[in-house]
């Protein structure tokens, strides 16, 4: 009898202590937050894919501890971003992976600010306003600095590209705004003159077009997301302006050629990403990517995949947030999938650009 | 030793065990039952769900085939057409009529977000599937930009044009809404035909994201593991939480309509029968245990209380007192009982009274009796105390055996220790050290599961002593006989000598003394002096002490017993006639056999004299048979018999029909004894008429049985 009870007792207690065990099983919690409906979707989808995607390659895991990968839609709105971000750290989400676009990203920098241990990494957000700032931000996405534009303006002077016209999203100005001002900043540093003019997504297409018509315009760029600028585009060509036309880093995406079929044959681009690269890690990616996903990765898609790598290896060795920031800018170098992508003091990253022209629906490298 | 189990705690434990596990079982199986009901309930209302919302769903692509079909037949000749579809069907968002090579050339939408026509949508995946030469195409969920929303599209052929119809499943979306669980989460999911969620009430946003979820636990534990129809369990997108359900896919488009229900809420509703029926048993076990707890203390007083009557017995308190039983059945027990007691008590006196009985005669008896085993002693009689000179007991008890043994003795007791044995004689040692003579026999028997030896000793020390002087006045009485012979054997030499010494005086005093008859009357009284001093050594051998165990001729030693009584049986006439005629060896004392012989002879003799045999031929006959090893020596009179009344005592010490003068009573006694005794033989006697030269005569017979085989040397004492 006294065997029998020892026995459940041991039983009991060796089940508690498992049980207790298993339930102090520690688990990093990482956010995800982007525009995932709508019309903004395209970009905040193609960075959620680049997430999973390296994430899978874990299996979720850090060593011995669970990721719980938890994701937001801000829907392009202030207030639903607002509403992602603080129900993400009431939810005690230390590592935010967004937002993708630059309004949304101000949003949430403003909130995550206001914390000591919250980092927001975005993959995307490429606004100028975010640089030489010591704050909870940290991006992969090159700011929209003079810099970054110096051989967008190299090409212009060679083409002898003089007059220019741009068209902006007022729905993401942190971005679009940011994007007009740095390029025409580097444009007139290079001793050019200023815009002609800079005109609204907002306003009717025809409106646009007419402001455009009625002046010599070598050259109409168009800072807005994938599908606009691609029914832009649509609408200016059947309508026929035959301006060459540049597109942002914003819009170039697969949905880009294909809303905008033949219309945007042609369309200039400058770009840190070669769809061509022959980097080994790229390839691997891409074949992975389109293995999960069938279909071909996006700029996006690759930055977000760098991003989580990133904050993955440096979770490897110090699974405390708050030293997420300060390991990855300590380290400094970090090894993308084309090539070395290098933080500086602040969080921001520099790459190299190319200068890409859609051809025959591909994206192509001009230069 | 078998282990012993307590009958109390083995029923209890049965009862307990068995009204606990017994509604546990039950329990179970209802509630398994109630389980599996349940789920079949389930199963079958989720299948008539789910062929509801498939033939739905198969009506909205039949119906949009319809109207492919009409826009195909109508589109060019109506210009308003398009317009009209779109207005009148909730299902269709909008359409498209695209060129050959892409182009917008027609085109209606509910909300126009910046389409016009000449759009080039040659990139588009609806128009190229057909371009590639499909007839028609269902596309998976994408964003539509026509009217910025997430859209289905269903693509065909209209001769050199191309037909794209925006669908959005309201009816089928309005009619999901109508089947809710009972948490009021919404039972229907659709995806797609890439794992796109196209339909989840619950959760619209996924719709909105075009989640995809091929790589959920929904499209792996469920649509690509299980058979249409069939029910699993599946993991909530991201959640740990599950979901039980069946799925179906549409074929035309590879949607996948799910119907499901949170398992938990499943096992939420069972859980308050199941905690229902956990109650019921739970009462049901606590009633059950109480009236066990209390049967069983009734029962197991009773119990105790017998067995407290039978402790008590078995301690020999057969005076407690026996209480009446709550149970007719033990009651009976308990008068069983009593009886019993009372049987006890009664047997118990008898048997106090049959040890005490036993204990005296034990103690009663002429014999010593010593318990002993493996050598040592454990208990002895009061006989065997004194015997051996102790005082009390317990001075005995622990003591070797041997040392109670007379050294002379040792060997013997030695080789007899580990048999039973027969009667023995050996020497053994009192306290005091003095030895005496005993006879001992030894038994093996068990006593408490032990072999034990019982050794009864007898002292037969005065018995020693008094056979010794019985042999002393054997040997007494055998001289005056011996005396008596010589006096006979001696008178006729004497006579011869005085007779021719006489003759020799008076020849000479008559001056005639010849030489010749000088030298012959001195040879007639030299052959006497000799034949005296023959007789001398005769008797002078006979009194020998005879210790030694020799080989002898029976033939010879009956002469030489006839020799020695020959002149008293002459003067008697007593006609001796010894028929043994050759040579009889056997083992034994010679003198002690020689004495046998002549009591028997010199028996018949005084018999002769006693029963005043007139007869002439007074006959003594000897004769010997032998068969095999055994000698048969008979030796007969005609001297009338004994008398039958006394025949069976004539071989006991002191007995005499001779008068005092003439008998001591020990001459047949010590004959018997030598020959049963000493030569190991047997002796007896009888009347017998026999015929001896055609005469009959009548008389004793002796006859004496002895084995011509070598014996064990025996101690003489």
């Amino acid at each position: 009898m006294k065997k029998i009870i020892l026995f459940v007792v041991v039983s009991i207690t060796l089940l508690l202590f498992m049980y207790n065990t298993n339930s102090k099983s520690e688990s990093i919690k990482i956010g995800f937050v982007a525009g995932l409906s709508g019309k903004y979707s395209s970009l905040g989808t193609n960075v959620k894919n680049g997430v999973l995607l390296a994430l899978d390659e874990v299996d979720y895991k850090i060593g011995d501890t669970k990721i719980e990968f938890i994701q937001k839609d801000d829907k392009q709105d202030s207030h639903e971003a607002k509403k992602a971000i603080n129900d993400l750290i009431n939810n005690d989400v230390k590592i935010i992976i967004g937002n993708t676009t630059s309004s949304m990203s101000k949003t949430s920098i403003n909130i995550v600010n206001k914390y000591k241990d919250v980092l927001l990494f975005s993959p995307t957000s490429g606004s100028n306003e975010f640089s030489q700032k010591k704050d909870n931000f940290i991006r992969t996405q090159v700011a929209n600095n003079t810099q970054r534009f110096k051989h967008t303006v190299d090409y212009f002077k060679r083409n002898k590209i003089k007059n220019i016209v741009a068209v902006y999203d007022e729905n993401n100005l942190a971005y679009s705004k940011d994007f007009i001002d740095n390029l025409e900043k580097a444009f007139v540093n290079k001793k050019e003159k200023k815009f002609i003019t800079s005109l609204k997504m907002g306003d009717p297409f025809k409106s646009i077009k007419d402001k455009i018509q009625n002046k010599n315009v070598d050259l109409i760029v168009i800072v807005a997301n994938s599908i606009d600028s691609a029914k832009l585009i649509q609408y200016l060509k059947i309508n026929g302006i035959k301006t060459p036309i540049m597109g942002s880093a914003w819009a170039r995406s697969q949905d880009f050629i294909e809303e905008g079929g033949k219309a945007v044959e042609g369309v200039l681009f400058a770009s840190s990403y070669d769809n061509a690269s022959k980097s080994r890690k790229f390839l691997s990616f891409s074949k992975s990517f389109e293995k999960k996903y069938n279909m071909k990765p996006s700029v996006f898609s690759m930055q977000a995949y760098e991003t989580t790598k990133i904050v993955l290896n440096m979770l490897k060795t110090d699974k405390n947030p708050q030293n997420l920031k300060n390991n990855i800018l300590r380290k400094k170098l970090h090894e993308g999938l084309q090539g070395d992508i290098i933080f500086d003091q602040f969080g921001d990253v520099s790459r190299e650009f190319y200068m890409v022209r859609i051809k025959n629906s591909k994206y192509q490298r001009i230069d | 030793m078998k282990k012993r189990y307590s009958l109390k705690k083995l029923i209890l434990y049965f009862l307990i065990t068995f009204s606990i596990v017994m509604p546990i079982v039950i329990g179970i199986i209802v509630s398994f039952n109630f389980y599996n009901e349940n789920i079949n309930t389930l199963k079958h209302n989720q299948k008539q769900i789910l062929k509801q919302i498939t033939i739905e769903t198969q009506e909205l692509l039949e119906k949009i085939d319809s109207v492919s079909k009409y826009i195909s037949r109508y589109h060019g000749d109506d210009i308003s057409i398009l317009k009209n579809i779109v207005e009148t069907n909730d299902n269709i968002t909008s359409i498209l009529i695209l060129d050959k090579k892409g182009i917008i050339t027609d085109f209606f939408a509910e909300d126009n977000a910046n389409i016009y026509k000449g759009f080039d949508y040659s990139n588009k995946q609806y128009f190229k599937e057909i371009v590639n030469g499909k007839e028609f195409f269902w596309s998976s969920l994408f964003f539509s930009t026509i009217n910025e929303s997430q859209s289905l599209s269903y693509s065909f052929k209209i001769k050199d044009k191309i037909g794209v119809i925006f669908i959005k499943l309201t009816d089928i979306e309005s009619l999901i809404k109508v089947f809710k669980n009972s948490d009021d989460s919404y039972m229907i999911r659709m995806y797609d035909n890439d794992g796109k969620v196209i339909l989840n009430p619950d959760k619209p946003e996924l719709q909105l994201r075009s989640v995809n979820e091929l790589s959920q636990s929904v499209f792996i534990d469920l649509i690509h593991k299980v058979k249409p129809y069939e029910q699993s369990l599946f993991f909530k997108e991201n959640s740990s939480a599950r979901d039980f359900g069946m799925y179906v896919t549409i074929e035309q488009t590879g949607w996948s309509i799910i119907v499901r229900e949170c398992y938990e809420n499943i096992l939420s509703n069972l859980k308050n029968i199941v905690i229902s029926i956990v109650l019921t048993v739970l009462v049901f076990i606590v009633i059950s245990i109480f009236i066990i707890v209390r049967i069983n203390k009734i029962l197991f007083a009773s119990l105790d209380n017998l067995e407290s009557i039978s402790t008590n017995i078995a301690q020999g308190k057969y005076n407690s007192i026996i209480n009446d039983s709550y149970f007719e059945e033990f009651g009976g027990l308990i008068n069983g009982f009593k009886n019993m007691q009372h049987e006890i008590k009664k047997r118990e006196i008898s048997l106090e009274k049959s040890v005490e009985s036993f204990e005296a005669l034990i103690n009663s008896t002429m014999e010593g009796l010593v318990l002993h085993e493996n050598g040592v002693c454990f208990d002895a009689n009061e006989v065997a105390v004194k015997l051996f000179g102790y005082e009390r007991k317990d001075e005995l008890i622990g003591k070797k055996i041997l040392d109670f043994i007379a050294p002379s003795s040792l060997e013997l007791v030695k080789s007899k220790m580990s048999v039973d044995s027969n009667p023995y004689e050996i020497k053994m040692v009192k306290k005091d050290g003095s030895e005496i003579e005993t006879l001992v026999q030894g038994k093996f028997f068990e006593m408490n599961n032990k072999i034990v030896k019982a050794s009864a000793v007898i002292d037969i020390t005065d018995i020693k002593e008094k056979e010794k002087l019985l042999f002393q006045q054997s040997k007494m009485a055998s001289m005056g006989e011996m005396i008596g012979n010589i006096a006979h054997q001696w008178r006729q030499p004497l006579s011869t000598i005085s007779t021719a010494s006489s003759g020799m005086k008076f020849q000479k005093e008559f001056g005639e003394l010849k030489d010749e008859d000088f030298t012959v009357s001195m040879d007639a009284i030299l052959k006497s002096t000799q034949y005296l001093s023959n007789t001398i050594d005769d008797f002078r051998n006979f009194f020998n002490a005879d210790k030694q165990l020799v080989k002898f001729d029976v033939n010879r030693l009956i002469k030489k017993s006839l020799s020695l009584i020959d002149s008293s049986l002459k003067s008697y006439f007593i006609n001796v006639h010894n028929e043994i005629n050759e040579e009889v060896i056997i083992y034994g004392y010679k003198n002690e056999f020689i004495q046998a012989i002549m009591n028997i002879i010199a028996n018949a003799r005084d018999a002769f004299l006693t029963n005043n045999i007139k007869e002439e031929n007074k006959l003594i006959i000897i004769d010997l048979k032998r068969n095999g090893s055994t000698v048969l020596l008979s030796i007969q009179d005609n001297a009338g018999g004994i008398s039958e009344d006394i025949i069976s005592k004539i071989f006991e010490p002191y007995f005499t029909t001779k008068h005092k003068s003439r008998g001591t009573g020990i001459g047949l006694y010590m004959t018997h004894q030598i020959i049963t005794e000493h030569l190991e033989g047997e002796i007896n006697v009888k009347n017998e008429t026999f015929m001896f030269e055609n005469k009959r005569y009548k008389g004793a017979k002796f006859t004496i049985k002895l084995s011509s085989e070598i014996k064990e040397e025996k101690q003489i004492t």
